[in-house]
């Protein structure tokens, strides 16, 4: 097959959705012509699966019992169809979907984990962004297959993170990645493991701020309200994520520590002789973006300006700007190192200083 | 090495340090505040340029004390901090301190018979008290008075005390006199990776003690001492060399060493 093409496998039992593939792979021809859209019965691809195609991404039904194919029908549902899958395909990403509205699917498919399926789709959302998402993600999870036997330098570059972050990123890679015997070499020692990189990518680095920040993550950490950040987007794109993934994401990301370059510039840029500059990039930002007062990032609780990070309200779980002070630790939130605490906003009657 | 020199070595030095502090797994786990505020400071202190640039660590990081029964029963800590600025090739500020906070429950403490003269007495009893505060400094703060330009300082002026306040409470006690800002006395120059270093290595802290063993961290620490340490014993060593050849000569007016050390020409 060649480089640029690009086989999905969608299993289904009900061969109504059939032409749904094709509607999927026409719309996706129209970024790259060598995508083909292979749509199976479950029984049907049980079949062939040993056969070991170059398969790039699977997409599977939830419910695959209902129908039958040549008199036989799948007894199982769509997770145990994964396992069959992850057998024979160890490195070839699987998402999930279930027909079920929006509001539903995460009930749905609540008992599927995060390490079972890759993703969980609607099927309205195949309908309406499947060619974008499904095209891009198998695309990137390719990208992985290609890259693992390189070594971890360059999956890391996969990202391009900014320079300082990379040891970082290193060493929170899980450590079936860093052994001996997976680097450098592609074996059956490495089967599995581009997921466990691509997991570690969607489930951690994209997902928990500390690298990679969010809109008011990024407004936040620059001093800023989001609406001072959103006037002022352009400027912040040399430091929007654009490796791996990032085409399908639903809310844009920024390298906190490339945001922090940029306002270094600008204050550079814009310095005169002489005068002296905070040291506090947050106060730099006033500078270099001839902030006004009601630009700047205001704490939910006192008011003060300059918050130090991001905090959830107990009462509705809106995030909010806070200082450290005005927060206390989350005990339910999971710490991981390298990457920021979600802080629970104290209640805005209560003395912060309490 | 000549002084532009000098101070672009300083200035990477401290660039090195905030990265360090920024990718320390010891630092993360101690305090997140801490790698997050290096960050922030590393990236304004890397695009200045060598001629001029300013350091100042403010907020103050802020380092819990543990294991200790003295300061940790009611949650005690260490809060560091400074500012250096270089302007035109010119060191024109230098300075770094460290408050030691410690929290009371005075009820309690009174059982152990720990209670400091302050908390005894209702009208000065707090629920945090600066119990120490270092003060190291280079340059003259009074110049009608003979001081030395490298200097310790016990208490002075407490620019933290905002700081400390907002991080724990406005209930604060600071009864080492802010306005008293003498007797200095002659003191190497440390910095504060060589002010960390020497703090953590005394105290326990929630910076795991093998932050100290890295070989990075180990290296950064030479290099400080290299750098703001050597110049100081130097002059202290040509002070005697001095003093031995010019020793007996009626002409020659020996000087002290303190005399020397205040002099201007005396830079560190």
């Amino acid at each position: 097959m060649k480089n640029d093409s690009l086989l999905i496998v969608w299993i289904d039992d009900d061969l109504d959705h059939s032409p749904d593939a094709d509607i999927l792979q026409e719309k996706m021809m129209k970024f790259n012509e060598n995508v083909k859209v292979g749509f199976y019965h479950p029984e049907a691809f049980r079949r062939k699966i040993e056969e070991k195609e170059d398969i790039d991404l699977f997409l599977v039904d939830d419910k695959l019992n209902r129908h039958r194919f040549e008199g036989e029908r799948y007894r199982g549902k769509g997770i145990s169809y994964i396992g069959l899958v992850r057998e024979n395909y160890p490195d070839v990403p699987v998402y999930i979907f279930s027909a079920e509205p929006e509001s539903k699917i995460y009930a749905d498919l609540a008992y599927i984990s995060e390490r079972e399926a890759d993703s969980k789709l609607t099927y309205d959302a195949i309908q309406d962004r499947g060619h974008v998402i499904l095209y891009y993600d198998a695309l990137d999870y390719k990208r992985i297959r290609n890259t693992i036997s390189e070594g971890l330098d360059k999956l890391i570059d996969l990202l391009s993170p900014p320079n300082i972050e990379k040891e970082k990123i290193r060493d929170l890679l899980p450590d079936i990645l860093k052994t001996s015997e997976f680097q450098g070499v592609r074996t059956e020692a490495v089967a599995g493991r581009s997921l466990d990189f691509a997991t570690w990518v969607r489930k951690a680095l994209m997902k928990k701020p500390g690298f990679l920040y969010d809109l008011l993550y990024s407004a936040t950490a620059i001093g800023m309200t989001k609406e001072a950040f959103k006037q002022r987007i352009e400027k912040f794109e040399p430091a929007l994520y654009t490796g791996i993934f990032s085409k399908t994401l639903v809310d844009r990301l920024w390298w906190k520590t490339s945001l922090f370059d940029i306002v270094v510039e600008k204050a550079k840029e814009k310095k005169e002789n002489k005068e002296k500059l905070p040291s506090d990039i947050r106060k730099l930002s006033v500078y270099a973006f001839d902030l006004k007062e009601n630009d700047i990032a205001e704490c939910a609780v006192c008011k003060g300006k300059f918050p130090d990070t991001v905090g959830i309200r107990p009462q509705d779980g809106k995030k909010e700007p806070v200082h450290y002070r005005c927060s206390d630790e989350n005990p339910e939130y999971t710490k991981m190192l390298f990457f920021d605490d979600l802080r629970i906003i104290k209640s805005e009657g209560a003395d912060a200083n309490e | 090495m000549s002084e532009q020199k000098y101070l672009a070595e300083f200035r990477k030095l401290f660039i090195d340090f905030l990265k360090h502090m920024h990718t320390s797994k010891e630092v993360y786990t101690a305090n997140k505040a801490i790698p997050n505020y290096a960050i922030s400071l590393y990236s304004t202190l890397k695009g200045a340029d060598d001629d001029s640039w300013y350091l100042r660590i403010d907020p103050p990081w802020i380092v819990p004390i543990t294991e200790d029964d003295y300061f940790e029963r009611y949650g005690s800590y260490l809060v560091i901090g400074g500012e250096i600025q270089v302007e035109e090739r010119k060191l024109r500020k230098y300075n770094f301190y460290v408050s030691m906070v410690r929290n009371s429950n005075s009820s309690e403490e009174s059982k152990h018979g720990y209670l400091s003269c302050c908390e005894k007495d209702a009208r000065t009893r707090a629920k945090s008290r600066i119990v120490r505060r270092f003060h190291f400094d280079t340059g003259k703060g009074i110049p009608e008075i003979l001081e030395p330009r490298s200097h310790i300082q016990f208490g002075g002026i407490c620019h933290e005390e905002q700081a400390i306040r907002e991080y724990e409470g406005v209930d604060l006690h600071y009864c080492l006199d802010n306005k008293i800002r003498i007797p200095r006395f002659p003191y190497p120059p440390i910095d504060i990776v060589i002010l960390l270093d020497i703090l953590l290595r005394q105290f326990k802290t929630s910076i795991d003690r093998s932050f100290l063993e890295k070989p990075e961290w180990l290296k950064l620490v030479r290099r400080s001492e290299d750098l703001r340490l050597q110049r100081y014993y130097s002059r202290i060593n040509e002070y005697y060399q001095g003093k031995k050849t010019n020793e007996g000569k009626k002409r020659v007016k020996l000087k002290t060493l303190f005399e020397t050390l205040c002099e201007n020409e005396c830079i560190f």
